[in-house]
Formats: structure tokens, C-alpha cells, sequence
């Protein structure tokens, strides 16, 4: 269960080496010592779909690690809304979404009303990497 | 790619020709064309067969916009650059309008070798030609010339590709009232009628002077001069990205540190828009090839909903409240809590590690996947908490704080205040009150005493093995000496284990059975070291009776046990040579038929017994079922077969109908165990799913004399579970026996899901693909 404790004081501290992570569906994680911790860059992650823009686009790529109902508001725009009411084929795309994994996307084509998880190629130059 | 022949391949279990028949076969690199363009390989998470053997291909022969949305580090700006890359194999020509973060200008070298099985088998990995460029406004405006990377240019705003409304745009930039925007882009309109070309900045400033319809000229060409500061238009820089991309470059736009920039940046909007009129312009005249634009980081560049650019207000636009910089908010040698235990931060692994989160729509704790960053060097602030805990971390990293209203905000630590409530995952311990984490009792010691109301001074030590011996003589010893005062030990200990709650008793006990299901060969070594210490012993036969008598009524085997056993069973019977299991069948068989031959003077009482006892006796249903559960499997001979036959004739000659069915269906389920446990194990599975399909396997309803397992009425839906084993020795072969229950089945959508498939992980889906 949850609990709460008082702050009794706040100082500064030293300037060293720190860490950022992230879980993508919850936004939070437990420290050490009990501590319920926010996402530190949950501010980045996406929320929804920005509607406008989606319906101008006639292919959308949403990652593994976006909420389900990020992709499903995707699916949605993209008119395969019908499977949601088909219980069983709405099921499926969602035990699909939770299966995917790191690196993978949900790949939705408007004018097919269909959608695919995809690995996708690597570039074939060189490929920056975060932090070079 | 696949062998095929009839022999299963080696190191595979259960691969056979079927399966290799209908294997995908691993895409080969067989070019690249103008219409079909590979995006990856598909992902099939229900046949590894066929995971990532696919090729992704999308149709390039018709213009489309593609929307990606992702977060950082989800690989967006890898995929971009596959896709940069191969659009140019295509013969496509590639614009990156907005390269924020200057990641995706191109080297010489091909792609690292630690990436290159993520291209098409067959693929050649090499570097691409890129044009880099930077608008010259972000050296005036930051003062510092010195920011432009190596092999990259200046770039200006080219007048002459401008239109009014960018001049407006730009005019923005320093803030213009409505009126003035009108007026002014009025006065530009008029003048473009009239032939008025604008090639020098000086030319927009006359054409201001000597207009009649703009209002407040003095602050406007105030505002002009203050423009002509930053340079935007040297017309040493100007390009036209379109003359590069018919040479065959990639062009880029590095727009790295905009965000030392103003938000509503009037330069920057100019300098995109002008690049797509040329370039537009130049497709337009068939000058260069198709155009893939890029626009990434789209949510910093677009305006806010509000904003107003040339005097048109935006209506939409993506949500801009993200912040740029990741904050790095954690101390290096923070704890965090993993499925592998406590572990500091620096040391979290991302591929490997789970960390724990919080579930608030569930109010559970969960382990999940999560993303990690490379450290940097920042300045922390240390939290002290009121039971005693800290944290240190960066003044943005944020902590969940309880109102007095109960609700839950998230507040950054630069506006956490003393006494503001943090949410934690802490309680006391039971026995010394000491606060833990997510623990009954703070340590093994406080768990243990608290149990047995004993303090065990040797718990937790960690005695090597000749020092155990050593324990384990002394301890004879003095049982020995002291035979009293052992038994009244052991009597104590009896009574502390009697006097054990349940509910830690069962704890206990799921923790051993968890553990040794994990761990199986623990477990058979747990119990080959059980029954080391009576192994060769033998025991006398008066013995032997003692035990079986003290163990009559009183041993339920528990589950535990019954594990460790079949796990015995199971690995003797593995393990045994061939010859050793013949000589053993055959002993366990002669000693049987010795025993029948044989029999002693008690078994033959107990025979003569047997024949009468049971005549003219009506039986409760449980001895019948003892009884029958006892005959399975045993074979008949004919005469006796013939005997049943013609009594049960005998019992139905003069039966109604209903009777018959109600009579039919009893028998059915006399002979066979209704539901089994394959079908309960649907019904639950069908449940969850929420599927139509009922249960009728127990003879509640018979098509041509035949009684399916599920039936879907409505939709004319038959569901057949089965084992092979016993398909094959009632109908021959399965086969048979599905072209059997399909011909009973006429008019239905008879399917059939063996053990195997009913079992496996994917069952649901191939239900929900029943119905889809």
C-alpha cells in the first residue's frame, strides 16, 4: 500500500553525475528506500493524437512504448474504429500492441484501413547515436 | 533457407515436414524500385516461423504524408534516417526542413557493423551525400561565428522567393499591432501588382516609406533597421536547395540550438517556407526527382494554438509544453528497485532489468520495462524525509505529492515545501517496529522470532560444511546423553509448529511449491538428499508394518509432495537405459503375478469377501466410482463383454424415449469424465474471451447421434477439443476422425484445437480468428 511521509527538510546538495529513466505506460518507479518517484522525462512521452494533423496524413507510426490508447485513438482516425466494436478483433490488435517490444512500431495505412507491427531497416550510413 | 526432407531437424523438437513446407522464407535484397519501398520487416508474434521474415514494403508511387509520433529513444530518428537513405536508393530526393538537434547530417562511412543485421539480407551498407546548412540568422543573433560544424554552410533568405505575407512573418518577429500587419501586407500586395520586385532589403524599406496605406512607419522602419542587424539576407549565402538536389544531395536544414531562439520565430518560418517554394517550384519543372520532406521535432517549430503568424491565428497545432532539455534528475547511486533487488541507477540495465512502478488504476505494484540515459554532471538538492528516509535529486525531477483533499499533484523538488506529504511505499515491522519497505519484518531475524517466540542466536549464519558435521555430532551427542530432555525439545518444537498460524503456514508452503516448480532439478536433488540417509537400509518386516499402519488415515499426500514425487518418477524412468526398464517391467510384472498366485492367507479372505459382499447391495454413486475408477483400463474378455451387452439390451428393451436420452446421456457419463480437464480449461478460457460457445460436451445435445464439445447455436459454430492419443487408438488417426465428426457435423463450422494448440499461448487469438 501507499503511504505518505512529511518532508522535514530540503538542502543543496553536491553537483554530480546523474541519471535519467523512464517507464513508458506508468510514468513512475520506486526508489530503493520506498520512495514513489515521477518519470524524469515523462513530459516528452505523447499524451494523444494531435487530430488535424493526423487527418491529413494517410500513414501513421506510433512507437512500442505509447500508450495503448494513443494507438488506439491512431486507429481510430485512421477508420478501423469498426474493429473496436468487433469485441474480438479489437482484443486482438490490443494483445498484439502489449506484445510488441523495444524498437518496434504500429504502422496504420488510412487508405487501407489496416495496420502492421514492423521492425524497421537501419539506415545504411553512418548512424548517429544518442549522446555523440 | 529451410532443409527439407521427412527427418525433423536436429536441435529442434517437433519440426517436421509439415512445418517446413509452410515456414516463410527470409526476404533476399532484390533492388530497390521506384514503387515499392521497404520499411522493415514485419513482426508475427504469434508465429516465430514467420517473425521478421517478411519484408514491409509501402507504395512511393503516389505522394502521402506520414505521421510519426514518438517519444525520445524510441528509435524515431532511427528509423528517418533508414528511410533518408533508402528514399534516395529509390531515386527519390530527400529535404530535411528541421534537423533540430543536427543528428541527421550524413558521414562518408556506412553504417556500423553492430547495425548491420538490421539491414536486408543481401544489402550494402555505404555512405550517403548530404548538403548541411545553417541560416545565417543564428550567427547574429547568438554572437558566436564559431558555431557552424565542420563540412556545413551558411545559408540566407533568398528576397526574391519572398512574398508579402513572409515579409509580414518576419516583421512578426519584433511584434506588429493587427493593424499594422494589414496595412502592411495591403501596401506588398499592391506593389507586386504593379511590377515591384523587392531584390535588396533597401527596396522593402522604400517601398514602406512611400506607401500610402501603412500605419506607424516610424516604428516600423525602426523595427526594419533592427532586422537588417541580424543579416538574414547576405547575399554571399544564398542558395537554392533545389540546385543541390539535382546534383544528387540530400539537403538539410540545421536548425541546432533553435532553442535560443524565440518561440514565434519570423525568420525561421520564412527560411522553411522559402525552401519549399524553390524546391516546390523546381519539382514543378520536373528539375529534380520526387521529394520525401522531413519534418522532425515538428512540436518545437510549430506555433501554440493562439499564436498568430501573418496575422492568421493558429487553431491547431501539437502540444508544445515539453521541455527540450532531458532533465537528469537522479543521484548515481540512487536505489532503485528491480526484479533483481535493490540496484543503483548507474548500474540499471535497460535490456535486461525490470524496475518497479505503481499501477493507479489498479493500485498494485508492477514490473516494467524502462528506458535509461547516459549520465551528465548537475547539481542535486537532498530530500530528507520524516521516517527517516532520503533522496537526492535535480531541482526539475518531480515526486507525487498527497493534498490535504486526498488528491495526488506532481510537483517539481525546486517547489516541494517542509511538510509537504511525499507518497512512499514504507510500514513498521511487526515485531520491532523499525520501518521497511513493502516487508512484514524489517529482517529474517525479526520474522523468525516473531513466529516461534524463540531467538535463534545461530540464524543466519553461514556455517561451511564440516563445521555443519561438526554441529550435527555435537547435537547426537547430547541427544544421547540426554534422551529427557531431547523429547521434551521435540515436544516443544511439535507444539510451536502446531501453534503455527495458518496463514504463514501457507505462505510457506506456496513458497516452496513456487520455488521448486521453478526449479525442478532443485527440487529432485532436495529430494535424493532426503532419502540419502535410508538409502540401503532395510528394513525388518515387523517394521515395515509400523509404518504402514502409523501412516493409514493419517498422510494425505500433500501437494508438495506429490510434485517431488512425480518429478522422482519421471527422472528415473528418463534416465534408465533400455535394457534396465525391460528387466525392471519385467520384475514389477512377475512380482505382481506372484502375488496373485500366491496370495496370503489375509488376501485370501479378503477375495472370499469380495464375492459376496456385494450382492444384492445398492452402492452410494462415490463406491461406485471407486469401483469404476479402479477397473479402467482394465481389458475384458469377450464372453464377459457379450454378458454387458445383453444385459444393458435387456435393461432398454421397454424404455420411452425421453427415458432413453435422459438414460443415454447418464451412461455417457458414467463411461467417460465430463467436463475433462482440457474442456474446463476452454469453458474458463471461452469466459474470459467472452465467446458464445457453450458447453455441451455431457450429452445435453446429440447431432446425428453425435455430441460436440462447444456449440456456438447462433452462429453455427462447433468447437471440437481433443488428445491425439486417444483419437488415434478409438478412430486410427486423427484425421479419421475429424472427416468423422465433420460428417455429423453437416451444416456447422466444425473446428478442431488438439492439446497442444488449446494449450499454447496463442489459443485466444485463434478463437478471436474463429469469429473474425
Amino acid at each position: 500500500m501507499l503511504k505518505t511521509s512529511k518532508i522535514i527538510s530540503i538542502e543543496e546538495s553536491e553537483t554530480t553525475e546523474c541519471y535519467d529513466i523512464s517507464v513508458p505506460k506508468y510514468e513512475n518507479f520506486f526508489l530503493g528506500n520506498g520512495i514513489l518517484s515521477h518519470n524524469c522525462f515523462a513530459s516528452q512521452d505523447i499524451v494523444s493524437i494531435p487530430r488535424r494533423l493526423a487527418k491529413q496524413c494517410s500513414k501513421i507510426m506510433v512507437p512500442y512504448n505509447v500508450n495503448f490508447e494513443v494507438a488506439k485513438d491512431a486507429m481510430k482516425l485512421a477508420g478501423l474504429a469498426e474493429a473496436e466494436v468487433q469485441a474480438n478483433q479489437y482484443n486482438k490488435i490490443r494483445r498484439t500492441f502489449e506484445r510488441m517490444e523495444k524498437f518496434d512500431w504500429m504502422f496504420i495505412d488510412v487508405n487501407t484501413k489496416s495496420y502492421d507491427i514492423i521492425r524497421p531497416l537501419a539506415p545504411l550510413s553512418w548512424a548517429l547515436e544518442t549522446g555523440e | 533457407m529451410f532443409r527439407l526432407g521427412l527427418e525433423p531437424i536436429r536441435n529442434s523438437n517437433n519440426t517436421y515436414l509439415k512445418d517446413m513446407l509452410f515456414k516463410e522464407k527470409e526476404e533476399v535484397f532484390s533492388g530497390y524500385s521506384r514503387r515499392q519501398f521497404p520499411m522493415g520487416f514485419v513482426r508475427d508474434y504469434y508465429n516465430k516461423d514467420r517473425d521478421m521474415k517478411k519484408l514491409f514494403t509501402i507504395d512511393i508511387s503516389q505522394a502521402f504524408r506520414m505521421l510519426l509520433l514518438a517519444s525520445t529513444r524510441t528509435g524515431k530518428s532511427f528509423t528517418i534516417r533508414g528511410m533518408i537513405d533508402r528514399m534516395k536508393k529509390c531515386g527519390m530526393s530527400v529535404c530535411i526542413l528541421s534537423d533540430v538537434k543536427n543528428e541527421y547530417y550524413s558521414s562518408k562511412n556506412p553504417v556500423q557493423q553492430k547495425f548491420r543485421n538490421k539491414l536486408i539480407k543481401g544489402e550494402i551498407a555505404e555512405g550517403i551525400p548530404m548538403k548541411v546548412f545553417r541560416p545565417t540568422f543564428f550567427q547574429y543573433l547568438e554572437g558566436n561565428a564559431s558555431r557552424l560544424p565542420e563540412g556545413q554552410e551558411w545559408c540566407s533568405i533568398d528576397l526574391s522567393l519572398l512574398q508579402p505575407r513572409d515579409f509580414v512573418t518576419m516583421m512578426d518577429f519584433l511584434g506588429l499591432t493587427k493593424i499594422q500587419k494589414d496595412s502592411m501586407e495591403r501596401a506588398l500586395y499592391e506593389a507586386k501588382q504593379a511590377g515591384f520586385e523587392i531584390k535588396v532589403w533597401d527596396d522593402f524599406r522604400t517601398l514602406i516609406e512611400n506607401s500610402e496605406f501603412i500605419q506607424g512607419k516610424a516604428q516600423i522602419l525602426n523595427r526594419l533597421y533592427k532586422i537588417n542587424f541580424y543579416n538574414p539576407f547576405d547575399a554571399n549565402h544564398r542558395i537554392k536547395p533545389s540546385n543541390y538536389m539535382a546534383d544528387g544531395y540530400t539537403t538539410d536544414l540545421n536548425l541546432q540550438y533553435f532553442n535560443s531562439l524565440e518561440k514565434n520565430n519570423g525568420f525561421l518560418q520564412v527560411t522553411i517556407a522559402s525552401w519549399l517554394r524553390d524546391i516546390i517550384d523546381a519539382r514543378k519543372e520536373k528539375k529534380i526527382p520526387p521529394v520525401m520532406f522531413v519534418v522532425d521535432e515538428c512540436a518545437r517549430i510549430v506555433p501554440a494554438v493562439g499564436d498568430t503568424v501573418a496575422k492568421y491565428e493558429i487553431l491547431e497545432s501539437i502540444d508544445t509544453d515539453t521541455a527540450y532539455d532531458v532533465n537528469f534528475c537522479l543521484k548515481h547511486d540512487t536505489l532503485i528497485q528491480t526484479n533483481n533487488g535493490n540496484k543503483k541507477i548507474s548500474d540499471l540495465d535497460d535490456n535486461n532489468d525490470k524496475i518497479v512502478s505503481w499501477n493507479f488504476k489498479i493500485n498494485k505494484r508492477i514490473k516494467t520495462k524502462f528506458i535509461k540515459r547516459k549520465p551528465e554532471i548537475k547539481k542535486t538538492f537532498k530530500i530528507q524525509l520524516e521516517n527517516g528516509t532520503f533522496v537526492e535529486a535535480t531541482k526539475e525531477h518531480k515526486f507525487f505529492v498527497k493534498l490535504e483533499n486526498g488528491s495526488i499533484i506532481e510537483k517539481t523538488v525546486d517547489k516541494l515545501k517542509i511538510n509537504d506529504e511525499i507518497l512512499t511505499e514504507l510500514r513498521n515491522c511487526e515485531k520491532c517496529g523499525k520501518l521497511t519497505s513493502n516487508k512484514k519484518y524489517c529482517s529474517k531475524k525479526c520474522a523468525f522470532s516473531d513466529r516461534n517466540g524463540i531467538k535463534n542466536s545461530n540464524y543466519n549464519n553461514k556455517w561451511s560444511n564440516d563445521k555443519k558435521k561438526q554441529q550435527s555430532e555435537k547435537i547426537k551427542k547430547w541427544r544421547k546423553d540426554n534422551p529427557d530432555k531431547a523429547k521434551q525439545l521435540d515436544e516443544k518444537c511439535r507444539k510451536i509448529k502446531q501453534n503455527m498460524p495458518e496463514e504463514d503456514r501457507e505462505i510457506q508452503r506456496q513458497k516452496v511449491l513456487k520455488y521448486f516448480r521453478e526449479n525442478p532439478e532443485r527440487a529432485y536433488e532436495f529430494c535424493r538428499k532426503n532419502s540419502d540417509h535410508n538409502k540401503g537400509k532395510k528394513f525388518s518386516e515387523e517394521h515395515r508394518y509400523k509404518i504402514g499402519q502409523s501412516n493409514i488415515g493419517k498422510h494425505t499426500i500433500s501437494e508438495e509432495n506429490k510434485i517431488k514425487m512425480a518429478i522422482a518418477v519421471k527422472k528415473y524412468w528418463s534416465e534408465i537405459s533400455l535394457e534396465d526398464f525391460l528387466i525392471r517391467s519385467k520384475s514389477i510384472s512377475r512380482k505382481s503375478k506372484l502375488r496373485m498366485k500366491n496370495p496370503t492367507e489375509g488376501q485370501l479372505k479378503v477375495q472370499e469377501k469380495f464375492k459376496t459382499m456385494h450382492l444384492n447391495k445398492k452402492m452410494s454413486i462415490e463406491t461406485i466410482n471407486k469401483i469404476s475408477k479402479s477397473r479402467r483400463g482394465i481389458k475384458l474378455k469377450q464372453s464377459t463383454k457379450e454378458k454387458l451387452r445383453e444385459s444393458t439390451k435387456r435393461i432398454f428393451k421397454n424404455v420411452t424415449d425421453k427415458e432413453m436420452k435422459e438414460r443415454c446421456r447418464k451412461a455417457y457419463l458414467k463411461t467417460s469424465k465430463s467436463p475433462n480437464e482440457l474442456e474446463k480449461y476452454c469453458m474458463n478460457i471461452f469466459k474470459d474471451i467472452d465467446v458464445p460457445l457453450k458447453f455441451v460436451g455431457d450429452g445435453k445435445i446429440w447431432i446425428n447421434r453425435g455430441n460436440p464439445d462447444f456449440i456456438d447455436e447462433e452462429n453455427k459454430i462447433i468447437v471440437e477439443v481433443y488428445c491425439d492419443y486417444f483419437k488415434i487408438k478409438t478412430h486410427q488417426s486423427v484425421e479419421k476422425y475429424k472427416e468423422k465428426r465433420i460428417k455429423q457435423f453437416e451444416g456447422w463450422k466444425v473446428f478442431f484445437f488438439d492439446e497442444s494448440q488449446v494449450k499454447s499461448e496463442y489459443f485466444k487469438s485463434m478463437v478471436d480468428d474463429i469469429y473474425a
